[in-house]
């Protein structure tokens, strides 16, 4: 075959693609009559093709993403400097630990490269805070603690070249079966030991527990991760953060009740873990297990540990004294030095002073009383996480914003009135991090901004600017948004409790303003809750109204499964486009189906549905008229309730066309809610719409200074340049749009209407085609109905440019997409004037007016329809959508502009 | 950062006739392509909005340093690392097949509104757009930039000094050519 067969082929294959059944008949004939020799493979051709749906639509990598996702970072042979890796070992929470081989010196270590993790690693300050700490750790040379040989960063992550051992961790041995008491203080005695050195060098471990103690199989056993595993305890206390954040999950059990109370930490901390640590191995069980961290954390505070003698009989009573003084809740109790551990281990280590019998370590083990249980790994169940983050959200809408409010108006009545305060929310991070949770995480992220954003003089980043936040550094964050304040904090959940640390930081001040922590649990979720409440509520300054407070503070509803759908439901509707929206409005749905009496939930629901008519795939009678019920019903249970007044706006202005009221509501709604960036952009499109140019453009600059980065705020700026007639102001911020955001479908389609205006059709025409590409290179998240209109708008270009033909079939193809989806009428009636068949035009626009489609409402100052503006048919479409006042403004503009 | 000044340099190396260069470049790539997916999967928005080839400019972004680069010209940028995510990429589907024969391991879910296909065998993509380039070589190319590479259609037409219009009608062609290639196969 050849390149000229290629051509022949793609030429004949794309024709047929494009045409009708009775083209298509037509176009095979013809085929088989002057290349009868292509008609088989094309015919094969064209088969497969009705099997292609998303084939290679796809990029590779992102579908290879979830199987590169579970694979180690690294190959076997990859270089990291002089280190060779020859495999994986295994993965632990800081990171994989791959076998590799010194190539300088051909010997056999182990590499354990630090896991990607936002936080942390890429931070080059951090990296390298990390790396000095690692250097230091290398100076303790000692047998019972594992060699760190080198230190260095690959790619960007460090990474920790140790001694290779060969054995297995404590834990895992633990979990194999009982040990021997003499295991137990063999295992003990090294661990003491290398306490000693590591102690004598200023050094303290504070995470020992059996997964950082590694037994070999021949030889002593080892302390792994010195100066590694806490850094981010270190991080946080080095910063005046929160003390807690971060350490509690997993190894709770092993922390000292000082490091539990976030005071000083010495040497005899590691102490008090090492008892624990011996505990473990005796009994099988840990010192202070309990079924939640919290309560574990309790034990460790407050409880004495189990009596050891009980559980195994065969224990020397020498060695149960040493665990309990180990366990002293006050450091100056215990042991005061390493050395002092591990001379008592000795002791009783050496066979002529240990009182036990003499018996075979067989027959100790079979001694183990019958009542010591192995409760160890894995639990089977996994806790419910989404109830879980419900619980947390509940909790933390109250606490949170009762904190946060009392601070501001603390700092209110102190000061001078305050200047605007800036906030951002960075959506709360879970720890551990699961992917399930992300929704609720946003959910409640826009839940706190919702609430937070009805405080005057105080800016509230929307949920655009947040969602970008995750996983960010707070501070950075605060610095790249140019906000005063950030407010975030870390979920952990164990089982049916919660722990919220919460922070709110000033960045000019590099500080945190207050960090607290809150427990509750799933049963007594809402009475914990009105407690901190009323708590905090003491706090705020008088001059906060009661109605107020209660606003802030209250979750809506006492339901949690509702309150669960309700957040999911935001951080779905917080998505731009339409399959999201759908289950956005299905989540609301279910809130206030569970609880009807939901405000909140019945306004979001509302929001929603004066959403679906807008891209125009669904018919605007009956979307608008269920988000009127849906505010109204929350307007009756909440009469303030700005969202609410906000829906009830948009339908004033989109479906009654009754502008002066559309316009009261949605300003009462931003009285209300100053930083709703969403009312506001409403508003500026119902200004922009009735000729109020400079106001809509403050508008939409008020929208943006919420958000700078906010794509479709830009997008409409463009937009309002383009009614206010100043193309090429229009222009050139559409230009930057799409050069800062290249795959930002709207800021091309935008391009074109300046294009046009200016009679740079051939460049509109371009800009739509680059649109188009995109949504069709996106079928599973654009609603058809959005691509309607780049195509229509292409096709209007076209014939504008007098590319008539053209024009003409792109209005064929724009009348066949009505197979699959809605074509507007009016973006028809584009197309016809743009032909010059302004008849069909005014036809195709009064269905238009008929079907009440929001669009309409652009007709007054819209450019593009300046030629109708004089015909009576026209004005009297017009006086039907309130709009011949406006338009007839524009025509004597022109007539003025043009006189000039 | 040092860290992208390593990789593309390798990658120009590579461009420039160094055959040895993709074998220090594939790990970095392969370890990059990692962590990218890890993040992905974990739920973290790379940056800006989230549709698919955003997701790809993302990745290119954070694997090459495109400042340090002095390329020819974008074209040759674009064809030389939809080349080298071609080869990555199949790379790793080989050796994971290595891998995974005989232990009968199911593919994780990919449980994210981001990526909504089909799966697609790339061991057997590479194999057939083999076969089609020796059909003709530039609906080949046209496979390698848009599916490899992820790059669009302008990009596409850019790279390869054609029009869009060529690069669709051949992007058309191709896919059901190479549909068939893989169905007779299967």
């Amino acid at each position: 075959m050849s390149t000229e067969r290629w051509a022949r082929l793609s030429e004949w294959h794309n024709a047929w693609l494009a045409a009708d059944p009775a083209e298509r008949e037509r176009l095979r004939a013809s085929l088989s009559s002057e290349h009868p020799d292509l008609v088989a493979e094309a015919d094969e051709l064209a088969s497969a093709s009705a099997g292609l749906a998303g084939f290679l639509e796809t990029p590779a990598f992102l579908l290879a993403a979830p199987e590169l996702a579970t694979d180690p970072m690294l190959v076997p042979g990859t270089m990291l400097g002089p280190y060779r890796i020859a495999a994986f070992l295994a993965r632990g929470g800081t990171g994989d630990v791959y076998r590799a081989t010194d190539v300088r010196l051909r010997r056999d270590v182990a590499v354990k490269v630090l896991a990607p993790d936002a936080r942390g690693v890429g931070d080059p300050q951090r990296v390298e805070r990390f790396i000095r700490e690692a250097r230091l750790t290398a100076s303790l040379d000692h047998p019972n603690i594992v060699t760190l040989y080198d230190v260095g960063l690959f790619d960007g992550r460090p990474y920790f070249v140790t001694e290779l051992l060969d054995g297995e961790t404590l834990r895992a041995r633990i979990a194999h079966g009982p040990l021997t008491i003499e295991e137990v203080l063999r295992i003990g005695t090294d661990v003491a030991r290398g306490l000693v050195a590591a102690h004598g060098a200023g050094s303290v471990h504070r995470d020992l527990k059996p997964e950082n103690i590694f037994v070999t199989r021949h030889g002593p056993t080892k302390i792994l991760d010195f100066g590694i595993a806490k850094r981010g305890i270190d991080d946080a206390n080095h910063d005046g953060l929160s003390t807690l954040t971060g350490i509690v999950l997993g190894t709770a059990g092993y922390l000292a009740p000082e490091q539990v109370r976030g005071g000083d930490v010495d040497g005899r901390a590691d102490l008090f873990a090492s008892g624990a640590i011996l505990f473990e191995m005796i009994t099988g069980q840990r010192a202070f297990a309990r079924e939640h961290t919290v309560d574990t954390l309790h034990a460790i505070l407050h409880e004495p540990p189990a009596e050891l003698l009980e559980q195994r009989h065969d224990l020397p009573p020498g060695l149960s004294a040493i665990v309990r003084r180990l366990l002293e809740k006050s450091p100056a109790s215990r042991f005061q030095s390493a050395a002092d551990l591990r001379a008592a281990l000795e002791e009783l280590a050496t066979p002529a002073l240990n009182p036990v019998p003499a018996s075979s370590a067989e027959s100790r083990t079979a001694m183990v009383s019958p009542r010591v249980t192995f409760e160890i790994g894995p639990r089977t169940e996994a806790p419910r996480t989404t109830h879980l983050a419900v619980l947390v959200a509940v909790i933390l809408s109250a606490v949170v914003l009762a904190a946060a409010v009392s601070w501001f108006y603390r700092r209110d009545a102190a000061l001078a009135p305050m200047a605007t305060t800036s906030i951002a929310i960075v959506p709360f991070r879970s720890l551990p991090d699961s992917a399930d949770a992300e929704l609720l995480e946003l959910g409640l992220a826009d839940v706190f901004i919702n609430r937070l954003s009805q405080l005057p003089d105080v800016r509230v980043l929307p949920l655009s600017a947040s969602e970008r936040l995750r996983g960010v550094d707070p501070r950075e964050a605060g610095r790249t948004l140019g906000v005063d304040r950030v407010l975030t904090g870390t979920l952990q959940r164990e089982r049916n409790r919660v722990r919220a640390s919460v922070q709110l930081l000033s960045i000019s001040e590099h500080r945190a303003i207050w960090a607290d922590t809150f427990d509750a649990d799933a049963s007594s979720a809402f009475s914990i809750q009105d407690a901190i409440v009323a708590r905090v509520l003491l706090e705020i300054a008088p001059h906060l109204s009661a109605n107020t407070r209660a606003r802030l503070v209250e979750p809506g509803t006492r339901n949690s499964a509702a309150y669960e759908s309700y957040l999911r439901g935001r951080a779905q509707a917080a998505q731009i486009t339409g399959p999201f929206l759908a289950r956005a409005a299905e989540s609301f749905r279910r809130a206030v189906e569970l609880d009807p009496e939901y405000a909140d939930a019945w306004a979001a629901l509302g929001a929603v549905y004066r959403r679906l008519p807008l891209p125009g795939e669904v018919e605007p009678k009956g979307a608008f008229t269920a988000a009127e019920r849906a505010a109204r019903r929350a307007l009756e249970l909440s009469p303030d309730h700005a969202e609410a007044v906000s829906v009830l706006g948009t339908v004033a202005f989109f479906y009654d066309w009754d502008y002066p009221r559309a316009e009261e509501l949605l300003r009462r709604a931003i009285a209300w809610q100053p930083s709703a960036a969403e009312t506001h952009q409403y508003l500026a499109h119902l200004l922009s719409n009735l000729g109020r140019h400079d106001e809509a453009l403050a508008e939409i600059g008020q929208a943006r200074s919420l958000d700078p980065n906010l794509l479709i705020a830009r997008s409409l700026e463009g937009q309002f340049l383009v009614m206010a007639r100043r193309y090429e102001e229009a222009l050139e911020r559409l230009n930057a749009t799409v050069q800062d955001a290249p795959r930002f479908v709207q800021g091309h389609v935008m391009r074109a209407y300046p294009l046009i205006a200016l009679r740079r059709f051939d460049e509109a025409v371009r800009a739509c085609d680059i649109a188009i590409e995109l949504e069709g290179r996106i079928p599973p998240v654009a609603p058809v109905g959005a691509r309607v209109f780049p195509s229509a708008l292409r096709a209007y270009a076209l014939a504008r440019a007098g590319r008539h033909e053209e024009a003409l079939a792109a209005l064929e193809r724009i009348r066949r997409m009505e197979a699959e989806t809605r074509v507007r009428p009016i973006h028809v009636a584009l197309v016809l004037h743009g032909l010059g068949r302004d008849t069909e035009a005014l036809h195709e626009l009064s269905r238009a007016v008929e079907g009440r489609d929001p669009v309409v409402t652009f007709l007054g100052v819209d450019p593009k329809w300046d030629g109708l503006r004089a015909s009576p048919s026209f004005q009297a479409l017009l006086s039907r959508a309130n709009l011949l006042d406006v338009s007839n403004r524009v025509l004597g503009d022109l007539a003025g502009s043009s006189g000039r | 950062m040092n860290r992208d000044a390593d990789l593309t340099g390798l990658l120009q190396a590579w461009s420039h006739g160094d055959a040895d260069a993709i074998e220090r470049l594939a790990p970095l790539v392969q370890s990059r392509l990692r962590e990218m997916a890890r993040r992905l999967l974990a739920g973290e928005r790379l940056a800006g909005d989230w549709q698919p080839t955003d997701l790809v400019h993302e990745l290119y972004l954070r694997l090459l340093d495109w400042r340090v680069i002095r390329w020819q010209n974008r074209g040759h940028f674009f064809s030389t690392t939809a080349r080298m995510m071609r080869r990555v990429l199949v790379d790793m589907a080989r050796s994971r097949r290595a891998a995974k024969r005989g232990l009968g391991e199911e593919p994780v879910a990919l449980d994210s509104e981001i990526v909504v296909a089909p799966a697609v065998d790339v061991i057997a993509v590479d194999e057939a757009l083999e076969a089609l380039s020796r059909v003709d070589p530039r609906p080949s190319q046209v496979v390698e930039l848009r599916f490899f590479g992820g790059f669009t259609v302008e990009e596409t037409a850019e790279t390869l000094g054609v029009s869009a219009r060529t690069v669709i009608n051949d992007w058309n062609t191709a896919r059901a050519w190479l549909y068939r290639e893989l169905s007779r196969r299967a």
